[in-house]
């Protein structure tokens, strides 16, 4: 069995990204609850986006069935337990979901690099044959807000590395009322610059090694999640 | 162009850019960034050409930073500092502001300042040195010639990491 040295994910690499260009409140100590697992309070945001996502999941589990189990309200809307959700907003993105070979995939590959082996890993949210798509909600979306962010060179450098190049990666993304679609192209320059980035967060995490609690990040311990297939269409 | 409708669903072949009935006076971020977003999609689905899309948002680029540029000194708000019309706030404050602290005569800035220059200066010689390596290559313990300390102790040093990327430089005509 191959040594893992470090174990990195995408989020965790925009934690410290964001920390970086002082985006979002992130902090040095919110960086390092994110490394050692520290649970936080969910905020409504982050309860919504969940549910937004089980409701989306739902629509695609009746398309690809023909149950439908979400009920559509007279107001034009789906509701979960705790929110409501515009229904045609649904409808329209699990339209787009519905032929998604599997969701929530487990992915990793090993990294060979002068400071160790790197285990890039994660879980990505709807693959496709030949592209990743991250579905996202936020309260405020700008263009192109997901340009800097970790997952798109990740996944991609995954599969590329596991053989199964992406042609793309999509960030599907709702305010709750729109839906704003982002893509990106693996490139050369893309994931040499999240090897960059990688470099430069172990150099970090190396230096303040004392502040980390929770060996996971150097690839001791790596739970690894149960990948939940949807079927092929 | 490569196809990028890689949701596997049949293309739409209908105008996806229904932006005649809105005015770009009067439209919120959410809309602008949908129509963004959409001509994307149109791209990525095969509909529309993406170099004639880039020459359009470039050259649409080119006039709107020149009247940003223009407006400058003639826009004035109506009234007070703050300000919101058609879904912008306005507001009115001075900007590029620098200060510059070694008028203080505050010691411990001062010291820090010149610690900061001088790393800086090293750090500069250091990436320049640095340079010189263009495969991983043995080096030997590093002695301060000044005090016979080992500043760095033997390994493999490997070459910087050079990036770039392949870009389309537009020149208008």
């Amino acid at each position: 069995m191959e040594t893992i040295n470090y174990a990195i994910y995408p989020s965790v690499l925009d934690a410290y990204l964001r920390f970086k260009r002082k985006d979002d409140d992130e902090t040095f100590k919110s960086v390092f609850d994110k490394i050692n697992h520290v649970r936080g309070e969910q905020t409504e945001q982050q309860a919504m986006g969940e549910e937004f996502e089980l409701c989306v999941n739902d629509m695609i589990t009746s398309i690809k069935t023909g149950d439908y189990s979400l009920t559509l309200y007279q107001d034009g809307y789906y509701r979960t337990k705790n929110f409501k959700f515009k229904a045609d907003l649904i409808d329209r993105i699990a339209t787009k979901m519905q032929h998604a070979t599997k969701k929530q995939e487990y992915m990793e590959a090993i990294i060979p690099s002068h400071v160790g082996n790197i285990k890039l890993y994660g879980i990505a949210d709807y693959t496709f044959p030949e592209m990743i798509t991250d579905l996202k909600t936020t309260q405020n979306y700008k263009c192109n807000k997901y340009k800097d962010h970790a997952q798109h060179p990740s996944y991609s450098l995954i599969r590329e590395l596991n053989g199964a190049p992406l042609k793309a990666f999509k960030y599907l993304v709702s305010d709750f009322d729109k839906v704003y679609q982002e893509t990106y192209i693996p490139t050369p320059g893309m994931h040499q610059k999240l090897m960059i980035t990688l470099f430069e967060f172990i150099n970090f995490i190396e230096y303040f090694k004392d502040y980390i609690t929770d060996t996971k990040i150097f690839g001791v311990h790596v739970h690894r999640p149960i990948t939940d297939a949807v079927g092929h269409a | 162009m490569e196809n990028l409708n890689l949701f596997l669903q049949p293309v739409e072949q209908t105008a996806l850019v229904a932006i005649e009935d809105k005015s770009l006076l009067t439209v919120d971020k959410s809309e602008l960034s949908e129509i963004a977003s959409k001509i994307v999609e149109a791209v990525d689905d095969g509909n529309a050409d993406a170099l004639n899309t880039l020459i359009m948002a470039k050259k649409g680029a080119y006039v709107f930073d020149a009247v940003i540029e223009a407006m400058k000194g003639k826009a004035r708000l109506p009234e007070g500092k703050n300000y919101q019309k058609h879904n912008c706030d306005i507001r009115e404050q001075m900007t590029g502001v620098r200060y510059d602290f070694n008028v203080c005569n505050d010691a411990v800035w001062n010291s820090l300042n010149m610690q900061m220059l001088a790393i800086k200066e090293q750090i500069a010689a250091r990436e320049q040195k640095l340079k010189t390596f263009t495969t991983p290559t043995e080096v030997e313990d590093e002695i301060d010639q000044d005090t016979g300390e080992v500043i760095m102790t033997a390994r493999v040093i490997n070459p910087p990491v050079k990036t770039g990327s392949q870009s389309l430089i537009f020149t208008l005509k």
